[in-house]
C-alpha cells in the first residue's frame, strides 16, 4: 500500500508541472491586459507600457514563468494586482472554507448516495426502489444554486433553523463550524448524492447476480453479512470512481453555493479575479485546486488497492 | 447492523450541533449586536463653525435633506453595525479610485481637507478655514490631529499628499491639474499655487483626490489596508477580501462622527445573499435591488430610498473618428430622441428612478428651469436621421455588469429606430479603458460630478478621458470659460447653466435617469443614512445606534 502511495505520489510531479504551464499559459491568453484592468481609465498606452514593465509582464514569458514558478514553489504567489494582498494569505483564509464546503457536500453525496443507493438495489423493482430512482433524477436535474437559494430562503431565513449566510472556522466553534456548513453541504451533496445512488445500486445489483453471492447465501450465511461484509466492498469500486469525480466537481460547485450563502471562500474571489485579470491571484488558485484535486485523485486510486486486492498484486 | 449505528450516530452528531448551534449565545460572529442603547445628546461641537463658507465654497450645492435623519445622538460610540455591501473597494490608496461607492468606506478611514456630508454639502475636515482666489488656495490646518499610529498631521503631509495625487494617472491626477505647486507656510498652514480659477476644488477635495494619508505607510501597506493610514474616525482593525472591521478611533477630533464602536462590512455579490443576511439578522443593513423592496418592506424592514447618480448616454465620439455618423448633431439628436425614459425607469428601477432630462436636479445651481431636452419621440427621431441621410447605423459598446441592463434598454430603443447597438462583454472596468483607448463611440455611463466644473473636466474638456479624440467644442468651451471668469457665484452659475445647456443640446450629453440607491435596515439598530448621488452610498458617518 505504501509503495502504491509513493508511486502515485511521484507521478503526480509532472502532472503538476502540466498543471503550472497551462495555469501560467492560459491567463496569458485571456483577452485584455492586467496593467488595463488596474490602471482603469489611465490605461494610456504609454501607462499601460510603464505598468507592465514595472509589473514584469514586458518579460519573455519563458521568463516569466520561471520566475513564477520557482516562487510558488516556495509558497509565494506574489501580490494581488488588484487588492496588493499577498496572494498566499488569500489562498490560506479562503480555501479551507471551500475545502470544508466541499468536504461536507462530500460526506452528504456519499451517506445519502450509499444508502440510498443501497436501498434502492436491496428493494429493486419496489415502491422505495422507484422512489429513490425519481429522486435522483431530480437530484440530477436541479441544479446545486437552485438548491441552494431554496434551502436559504426556507430553513435559512423562513424557519430559521440554519445560518442563511455566514462562516465560523472550526478553531472558533467546531459546533458552529458544523451548524454552518449544514446547508451548504447539502446544496452541494444532494447532486452528487443521486450520482453516487445511481452508481451504488447499479454496482450491487451487479454484485449481487454474481456467483460467489449465491455461494455465500447456499452456505447459510445471513443475507445482511453478506451484502455488507460481501456485496458492499466489491460494489464500492465503480463507486469509487464516480466519488474520485465528483469530488472535483465539489470543489468547482463551491464556487456558486458559497456565494449563496455568503461564504468567505475563494469561489467568490477567484470569479473576481478572473474578470478583473488577476494574474497571480488566479493562478495560486488554480495550482492549489489542482493540487488539491491531484491529492484526491491519488487518494482514490490508493484505496482501489484497499478494495481490490487485483490492483495490488499489479 | 455496524453500518446502523455509524449512521444512527452521525445523525445524532449533527442532531446535537444543530442544537448547539441555535443557541442565541453561541451565535456566529455575523450576528449583530443587537442591544439597545440609550441615548442622549452629550457630544462635543464638531467645529463645523469654524469653516468659511463666504469662499468659493459658497457655490456647493444647495442641500437637499437626506434621505432620513438619524434617529437619536448618543453620548458616544457604541455597539456594533453590520452592513452587508455587494462590493468593497479595492484598495485603501484613496488616490487610485474614481468609483463612488468607495467614499463610503474611504471617508471612514481617512478625513480630506474638506468633508462631504450626505447632502453633498461640505464641512471643514482636515482643515479649519481657507480662502480661495483663481492664483491661491489657502488652508489653515486643524491642529493636534495626528494618525491612527500616531504620526502628526500638518501641512508637510498636505503637500506631500496633493503631489502624489497630481501625479496618480486617470481621474484623480486630472482634478488636481489646476494645483500647479504646493508651498508649506508653516505646519499649520498651506498655499495652493493655482494654474487658474478652480471652482470645484473644495468638492475635488472631499472626494478621492484630497484624502489625506500617512506618508509614512508604505504603498504596499497603503493599498492593501493592512496599516491603517488616515487620520479618521475609524481604524482598520481588519481587512481581507470578503470583510472589514473598522474599530472607533479613539483619538478622533469630532466624536459627533462616531456613531458605534465597531463597523462590519461583509462582502456579499449575490443579491440574494445580503436579503438573507438582513431579514435572517445576520446583517443590520444591506444593500438591496428594487424587486427586493416588497419583500423587505413585507418581512418588516423598512427600506431607506435617496436620490443615486445620474444615468446618461455619453457620445465619447463626438468628432465622429471611429462612427463617422456621431460627427452628425441630428444623428445624436435622433438617438436622443428615441430613448423612452419612462419605459427605461419602469423597467428597470420598477419606477423608482426619476426620468431626467439634465443631469443636476431642481434645486441645484446648474439645473436649467424649464429645459425639455429630446423627449421620446420615434417619429422626430426618423425625420431627424432621414435628413442626415443616415439608415442601418450600427455601433458597438462594452458592457459588463450594472451597464448591462442599461445597454439592452437601449438597444432595445434604437431598435425601434432602426439603429442596431451591439453589447459586447467585457470585464468590470475594461469598458473605461476602452473608451479610453478611442475604442468606443458611445455608452451608458454614470454621472459622478457634483459641481459643473467638474462636469466639464470629466466629459467635455477636450484633454479628458471621456473625450478620447479631444475633441475641442468651442460652443461649450466659450461658456465654461466665461464661468471661469465670472466675477459673481450668480454669473458664474449662469454661465455654467449655458454650458450644460450647449451639451445637452448638441446631445453631447444625453440624460436618462437617476437610480435609486435602495437599502434595507434594521431599525432596532440603526436608521439607515444614505449619500445623495452616490449609487450604493450610506453615510455612515451620520448613523447611531436605535435609542
Amino acid at each position: 500500500m505504501a509503495r502504491t502511495l509513493a508511486f502515485r505520489l511521484v507521478a503526480a510531479v509532472p502532472l503538476v508541472f502540466l498543471v503550472s504551464l497551462l495555469a501560467f499559459g492560459l491567463v496569458h491568453l485571456m483577452p485584455g491586459s492586467a496593467s488595463e484592468t488596474i490602471l482603469g481609465d489611465a490605461a494610456t498606452p504609454e501607462a499601460v507600457a510603464e505598468l507592465d514593465a514595472e509589473l514584469g509582464l514586458d518579460r519573455p514569458i519563458i521568463e516569466q514563468y520561471w520566475n513564477w514558478a520557482t516562487d510558488a514553489v516556495q509558497g509565494d504567489f506574489g501580490r494581488s494586482l488588484i487588492t496588493s494582498r499577498d496572494v498566499s494569505d488569500t489562498l490560506v483564509e479562503r480555501f479551507p472554507v471551500t475545502i470544508s464546503i466541499a468536504m461536507g457536500g462530500l460526506v452528504v453525496a456519499l451517506m445519502i448516495g450509499v444508502v440510498g443507493g443501497t436501498v434502492a438495489a436491496l428493494r429493486q423493482g419496489r415502491l422505495s426502489d422507484r422512489v429513490i430512482s425519481l429522486l435522483t433524477a431530480s437530484g440530477l436535474a436541479v441544479p446545486n444554486f437552485w438548491v441552494a437559494v431554496l434551502l436559504a430562503f426556507y430553513f435559512g431565513v423562513e424557519r430559521d433553523w440554519f445560518p442563511a449566510i455566514g462562516y465560523v472556522g472550526p478553531t472558533e466553534s467546531i459546533t458552529q463550524w458544523i451548524y454552518h456548513l449544514i446547508l451548504p453541504s447539502l446544496a452541494l451533496g444532494l447532486g452528487s448524492a443521486a450520482v453516487i445512488a445511481r452508481q451504488m445500486r447499479g454496482g450491487l445489483l451487479d454484485v449481487l447476480d454474481r456467483p460467489y453471492i449465491r455461494a455465500a447465501r447456499a452456505k447459510g450465511l445471513r443475507y445482511r453479512r453478506v451484502v455488507v461484509v460481501h456485496a458492499m466492498k466489491n460494489a464500492f469500486i465503480p463507486v469509487i470512481t464516480v466519488v474520485g469525480f465528483q469530488a472535483s466537481v465539489m470543489i468547482g460547485g463551491a464556487v456558486l453555493v458559497e456565494q449563496i450563502f455568503g461564504m468567505p471562500g475563494i469561489g467568490v474571489q477567484v470569479v473576481g479575479a478572473v474578470l478583473s485579470q488577476d494574474m497571480p491571484l488566479v493562478q495560486g488558485v488554480v495550482m492549489v485546486s489542482a493540487v488539491i484535486v491531484i491529492f484526491m485523485n491519488t487518494l482514490i486510486d490508493v484505496s482501489y488497492a484497499y478494495f481490490d486486492p487485483r490492483v495490488r498484486l499489479s | 447492523m455496524r453500518v446502523r449505528k455509524w449512521f444512527v450516530l452521525f445523525l445524532l452528531l449533527a442532531l446535537f450541533a444543530a442544537a448547539c448551534g441555535s443557541d442565541d449565545d453561541n451565535a456566529a460572529d455575523v450576528i449583530s449586536d443587537r442591544d439597545p442603547v440609550s441615548t442622549a445628546n452629550g457630544s462635543t461641537d464638531n467645529d463645523g463653525s469654524d469653516g468659511d463658507p463666504s469662499s468659493d465654497g459658497g457655490d456647493d450645492p444647495t442641500p437637499t435633506p437626506t434621505s432620513s435623519s438619524p434617529s437619536a445622538a448618543p453620548t458616544g460610540p457604541s455597539g456594533e453595525l453590520h452592513y452587508a455591501v455587494p462590493l468593497a473597494p479595492a484598495s485603501f490608496d484613496a488616490h487610485s479610485e474614481n468609483r463612488d461607492f468607495g467614499m463610503i468606506f474611504y471617508t471612514l478611514v481617512y478625513d480630506g481637507l474638506v468633508n462631504e456630508q450626505a447632502d453633498n454639502s461640505l464641512e471643514p475636515g482636515l482643515a479649519t478655514e481657507w480662502e480661495i482666489s483663481p492664483t491661491e488656495a489657502r488652508f489653515t490646518l486643524r491642529e493636534g490631529v495626528t494618525f491612527h499610529d500616531g504620526t502628526p498631521f500638518d501641512a508637510e503631509v498636505v503637500k506631500w499628499n496633493i503631489e502624489k495625487a497630481k501625479v496618480t494617472p486617470g481621474t484623480t491626477g486630472a482634478l488636481m491639474r489646476n494645483i500647479d505647486s504646493v508651498e508649506v507656510v508653516s505646519p499649520t498652514e498651506v498655499v495652493f499655487n493655482m494654474t487658474g480659477p478652480d471652482p470645484d476644488l473644495l468638492n475635488n477635495l472631499a472626494r478621492f483626490p484630497g484624502m489625506m494619508m500617512n506618508p509614512n505607510v508604505s504603498p504596499e501597506d497603503l493599498a492593501s489596508g493592512a496599516v491603517s493610514a488616515g487620520t479618521g474616525p475609524y481604524v482598520i482593525a481588519s481587512r481581507n477580501e470578503s470583510e472589514l472591521v473598522l474599530e472607533v478611533n479613539p483619538n478622533y477630533f469630532d466624536p459627533d462622527d462616531q456613531g458605534f464602536e465597531k463597523l462590519t462590512f461583509t462582502t456579499l455579490t449575490d443579491d440574494e445573499a445580503r436579503y438573507n443576511a438582513l431579514v435572517s439578522g445576520e446583517a443590520d443593513i444591506a444593500t438591496m435591488r428594487v424587486f427586493q423592496l416588497a419583500d423587505a418592506e413585507a418581512a418588516g424592514f423598512p427600506v431607506a430610498q435617496a436620490p443615486a447618480n445620474f444615468t446618461f448616454l455619453h457620445f465619447h465620439d463626438i468628432g465622429g473618428n471611429l462612427i463617422p455618423e456621431f460627427a452628425d448633431v441630428r444623428v445624436r439628436q435622433a438617438i436622443a430622441h428615441l430613448i423612452n425614459r419612462e419605459g427605461w425607469n419602469a423597467a428597470i428601477a420598477r419606477g423608482l428612478g426619476n426620468p431626467a432630462v439634465q443631469v443636476f436636479d431642481q434645486g441645484s445651481p446648474w439645473h436649467i428651469d424649464g429645459y425639455e431636452g429630446f423627449p421620446y419621440d420615434p417619429e422626430r427621431a426618423a425625420e431627424l436621421l432621414a435628413e442626415a441621410g443616415v439608415s442601418n447605423l450600427t455601433f458597438e459598446v462594452p458592457s459588463w455588469g450594472i451597464f448591462n441592463a442599461w445597454h439592452q434598454a437601449l438597444s432595445a430603443m434604437l431598435a425601434e429606430g432602426g439603429i442596431t447597438m451591439n453589447i459586447r462583454d467585457v470585464p468590470p472596468g475594461q469598458n473605461v479603458t476602452e473608451v479610453a483607448q478611442q475604442q468606443v463611440g458611445a455608452s451608458v455611463t454614470i454621472w459622478s460630478s457634483v459641481h459643473a466644473d467638474t462636469a466639464f473636466g470629466n466629459w467635455l474638456s477636450p484633454p479628458t478621458i471621456w473625450n478620447p479624440w479631444d475633441v475641442p467644442v468651442a460652443s461649450v468651451i466659450g461658456p465654461y470659460q466665461a464661468a471661469l471668469a465670472a466675477e459673481s457665484i450668480d454669473e458664474q452659475n449662469a454661465a455654467f447653466r449655458a454650458m450644460l445647456q450647449e451639451a445637452y443640446d448638441l446631445a453631447w450629453i444625453v440624460p436618462i435617469y437617476r437610480n435609486p440607491t435602495i437599502t434595507g435596515y434594521d431599525p432596532e439598530v440603526a436608521e439607515a443614512v444614505l449619500w445623495d448621488n452616490i449609487t450604493l452610498g450610506l453615510y455612515v458617518r451620520d448613523m447611531v445606534p436605535a435609542s
